[in-house]
């Protein structure tokens, strides 16, 4: 494109027509005409005389291309069909997600029965033995929004969980949780977790219990370089960057330590369909042990849960009971007397209705941590700015502003991440001796 | 709304159809599509469909009032208006922290700051919005019924992500009816389906793969993964956003809309110019016109043209954000381009002004024309298309240039300052331990596939594509449909977020 100056220099003659003022139907016309055609990147004229020549053979009528757009669609939808079915249990509890999850699971089995599931089903195994697994849900820091993640791989019958590998202390309760999906994915009924008894100090489902204190101080080892700490985290996609930050800071600020992580877009406690931590975290207590456990979930737990008596409204006081309930199962399946656990509080919000929305998932989970002494509250509210609010930028120990959270109001940044990590490290270094 | 999700394609499946039904009826097709472009900006957050409204309006205005203007001194006073409260817009939103810092930082002064959401596409939409009132200013074009130029600033298909087109591009296709019988379906298809394996598929897996580990964390990796890094996330960041224009391409030539390619090939650009010629095309076409031009450009002079390249490139920069990791990455990109034509002169090679068929911009129907290869790019149709001397040049070009866009990459990516320190530091300083588990044959095999697939001449490409075209309809349709399947089921869990979408 050159400019107006330019052509007139190489027309003189336009500058006198240029100074009266050109009508916008005079400017389109000029637009299309040949002699500009230059000019103007895109025509109609242009496209038209392309046509003439070689296009024509190559461009269809619209109808032609609505029929392919369709086919297109229907191709892909038949194709994905087990996508669909994922897209639907992660919708809001209601009665739009029962049709929708209707409609997904009668196309998944019509699919199925022709095998129109197995491409997708081969691509998928053909994924798992590429998949890191736990690293695999990456998002990028600036980013707008969660996105949703399909649900949980896991194996309905995956989700019986295993009592805590070794529960040395007699006083320590084994908490199975036994977590069963719905029967039938249409069912909203989730979630019958039974508590086995097997003393007076069991957690029980009938609200909060006085849980004792757990272990003797001499159960937490003296960390050494030799020994590092042995830390997981989890969580939603914010223990992402709070992972990063640990790994970090922890061996700056003198904790050696070996962190393993798993973070899932969008989960949290309260949709066990769509991702079952506890279940999870059960796995990585059997398989890796670790000593310290930080979690960093609650963003996405201000929604409608299912329940044993029906749909637990959020905000209803049926949501709250609920809510305990399954933190309560959470921390002390993490129970041992060689682990903490590290519960890290949402920061405040950007969007006021989101930051209202999370001060119950705050306020119950502070709730229970304190009445269990293996459970270190991490504020992370009142560091990110508490009650004056949400805060893109924060003054370091210096006074420099440093921009802590991520561009869409909800994720920590990086630095923020950082920052974040170095209280947990604090809490983490008050805890442990260190050589 | 996204384009790689359900949602989107339940409502394109509505809005394509009835958009051709009312293509008879000018009036209410505007107002479809705007009402249709409306619910899909508004289903991110519709309190900043007033924003665009009052954008709306408040240009047509200035363009109808620049228009009108009787002498030239008054049209120059209410452009500077007009480009004032957009860049005042832009600044609001999207600046305010940027400008507030920086003069607190001056004044020693230490003034309330209060977060601001950023609404998505502002930054293109402005600029269009801009390039609206300088084009009437210039005589370009005259000023657009406010239907006409509502539905130009809100279209749904380069709404959020560009491309920028332009007014003198659109508005004469929202003022004609789209010929219902000249739909380039083969083309869309293959934009389409290209576009959403980019963006779903290859962008996510090279940020998870390594990409966000290393940038994240430059001192646990070795010197190899972090070059490895840093050469994945120049082409995620391509996959990414050419992924994300060329549905949007796409989608409009559905709609029987035309818009200019945003990308050519960038990764084989054999210099910095060439490079900002195939990279986000829209954009660098824009600030030559309305800003590297009226600056002088490259005519007044070596040291001013050097002065303009660096101006243009670090605003250009900002454009990104508010962050001095912006301005840096245009400050690079200016010295290089700058750098060159010192190095051009130095040899004694002609410092000539761009021809006219240098800055002509690849569009959409020259697919379908004659090859408008650069002058010394080699030309495959000739007898004799690669003479040794212009080989070597052009593969150290190539080379030299995708290190150079890689290392400005690193502010970019990195986010701030000392991010950007400590990767870059990282490449020179962890060479001594290379085991790696990050470094996958299958992270490299992606890696050379985007590189190899751009390396196809423009020439086959086209051919390719007419190829396909020429297939039964129905089977075109299945095509795409069986690359938007493996696409979702190569996707990671969860649709990644698109990077350009803060811009």
């Amino acid at each position: 494109m050159v400019t107006i100056e330019r052509l007139r220099r190489r027309n003189p003659g336009a500058k006198a027509e240029a100074t009266r003022p050109e009508s916008y139907e005079e400017s389109l016309k000029r637009a299309v005409s040949r002699k500009r055609r230059s000019t103007i990147a895109w025509t109609d004229e242009h496209f038209r005389r392309q046509r003439d020549d070689d296009l024509a053979p190559l461009l269809v009528t619209w109808r032609q291309a609505l029929v392919a757009v369709f086919v297109a669609l229907f191709v892909a939808l038949a194709l994905s069909t087990s996508r669909l079915v994922d897209i639907a249990t992660q919708m809001p509890l209601g009665d739009r997600r029962d049709v929708a999850l209707d409609v997904a699971t009668a196309l998944d089995d019509a699919a199925s029965a022709i095998g129109l599931d197995r491409p997708a089903a081969w691509i998928e195994e053909l994924r798992g033995g590429n998949d890191a697994g736990r690293t695999n849900d990456r998002i990028d820091s600036s980013i707008i929004g969660e996105s949703l993640l399909p649900a949980s791989t896991l194996d309905p019958a995956d989700l019986a969980i295993a009592p805590p590998a070794t529960p040395t202390d007699p006083n320590n309760p084994s908490v199975p949780v036994t977590t069963a999906l719905p029967s039938s994915v249409a069912d909203v009924t989730v979630e019958d977790e039974t508590v086995e008894e097997p003393g007076p100090e069991t957690v029980t489902e009938s609200g909060p219990t006085t849980v004792p204190p757990a272990e003797a101080e001499s159960a937490l080892r003296l960390v050494t370089e030799e020994q590092p700490l042995r830390i997981f985290v989890g969580g939603d996609s914010q223990a992402e960057f709070l992972n990063y930050g640990l790994i970090d800071r922890s061996g700056g600020l003198g904790l050696p330590s070996e962190v393993d992580a798993r973070w899932q877009i969008s989960t949290g406690l309260a949709r066990p369909d769509v991702f079952n931590w506890p279940a999870e975290l059960a796995a990585v207590i059997e398989a890796d042990d670790p000593e310290a456990v930080v979690l960093f979930l609650g963003a996405n737990d201000s929604q409608d849960m299912a329940t044993d008596a029906g749909v637990a409204k959020d905000g209803s006081p049926e949501w709250e009971a609920e809510y305990r309930r399954r933190l309560e199962i959470t921390m002390d399946l993490l129970r041992a007397p060689h682990r903490r656990v590290f519960w890290v509080a949402q920061p405040p919000m950007q969007d006021g209705e989101l930051n209202q929305d999370l001060q119950p998932v705050n306020a119950v989970a502070e709730s229970i941590a304190a009445e269990r002494d293996w459970v270190i509250w991490i504020d992370a509210y009142a560091q990110f700015g508490g009650d004056d609010g949400f805060s893109t930028y924060l003054p370091d120990a210096e006074g420099n502003e440093v921009k802590v959270r991520a561009g869409d109001g909800v994720h920590l940044s990086q630095d923020g991440a950082n920052w974040l990590a170095e209280s947990v490290i604090a809490a983490m270094l008050d805890t442990w001796p260190t050589s | 709304m996204l384009f790689p999700t359900l949602t989107f394609a339940a409502f394109f499946a509505v809005v394509l159809p009835v958009s051709w039904w009312l293509r008879a009826r000018p009036v209410r097709w505007k107002l479809f599509i705007l009402g249709a472009s409306y619910l899909f900006y508004g289903y991110w957050n519709w309190k900043f469909l007033f924003l665009l409204a009052a954008a709306t309006i408040a240009n047509e205005v200035f363009g109808v009032a620049i228009h009108r203007a009787a002498t030239s001194r008054s049209r120059h006073v209410l452009l500077a208006a007009a480009v004032a409260f957009n860049l005042g817009v832009l600044g609001v939103f999207k600046y305010y922290r940027f400008f507030i810092e920086s003069f607190n930082d001056l004044l020693g002064t230490d003034s309330a700051i209060s977060a601001i959401a950023l609404p998505i596409g502002i930054s293109f939409f402005t600029f269009q919005a801009l390039s609206y009132v300088i084009d009437i200013a210039r005589g370009n074009t005259g000023p657009a019924p406010l239907l006409d130029f509502a539905v130009y600033l809100a279209f749904f298909p380069q709404l959020v992500a560009g491309p920028i087109v332009r007014a003198t591009e659109f508005l004469p296709q929202v003022r004609t009816r789209r010929p219902p019988d000249r739909v380039a379906l083969g083309h869309a298809a293959v934009l389409i389906g290209q576009g959403v394996f980019k963006k779903v598929v290859i962008s996510s897996y090279l940020a998870s793969a390594i990409v966000d580990d290393t940038f994240a964390l430059p001192d646990q990796h070795s010197s190899l993964e972090v070059l490895v890094g840093v050469y994945a996330y120049a082409i995620q960041i391509y996959a990414d956003f050419s992924g994300y224009t060329d549905i949007a391409i796409g989608v409009a030539l559905l709609l029987g809309f035309r818009f200019p390619l945003n990308f050519d090939r960038p990764l084989t650009a054999t210099s910095l110019q060439d490079f900002w010629r195939r990279w986000h095309m829209t954009l660098s076409r824009w600030l030559r016109d309305y800003l590297y031009f009226p600056l002088g450009g490259n005519r007044k002079g070596r040291v001013a043209t050097y002065r303009n390249l660096l101006i243009v490139m670090v605003l250009g920069g900002l454009w990104h954000g508010a962050g001095a990791n912006f301005a840096v990455w245009g400050l690079i990109h200016g010295l290089g381009l700058a750098g060159e034509r010192l190095l051009a002169a130095a040899r004694g090679e002609h410092d000539r002004p761009l021809s006219e068929a240098d800055i002509r911009i690849q569009e959409i129907g020259a697919l379908h024309s004659g090859d408008r290869l650069a002058p010394w790019r080699p030309d495959p149709t000739s007898p004799t298309p690669f003479a040794p001397v212009q080989v070597r040049r052009l593969w150290l070009g190539r080379v030299l240039t995708f290190h150079f866009v890689c290392l400005a990459w690193i502010p970019f990516r990195a986010g701030n300052l000392p991010g950007a320190r400590d990767v870059f530091l990282r490449l020179f300083t962890g060479w001594t331990d290379l085991s790696t588990t990050a470094i996958t044959p299958m992270l490299l095999a992606v890696i050379a596939a985007m590189i190899a697939v751009q390396l196809v001449p423009r020439l086959y490409a086209r051919q390719a594509i007419a190829a396909f075209s020429r297939i039964p309809v129905a089977l075109q349709g299945a095509a795409a449909g069986l690359a938007l399947a493996a696409s979702v089921a190569l996707a990671p869990l969860g649709v990644q977020p698109f990077i350009y979408f803060q811009f």
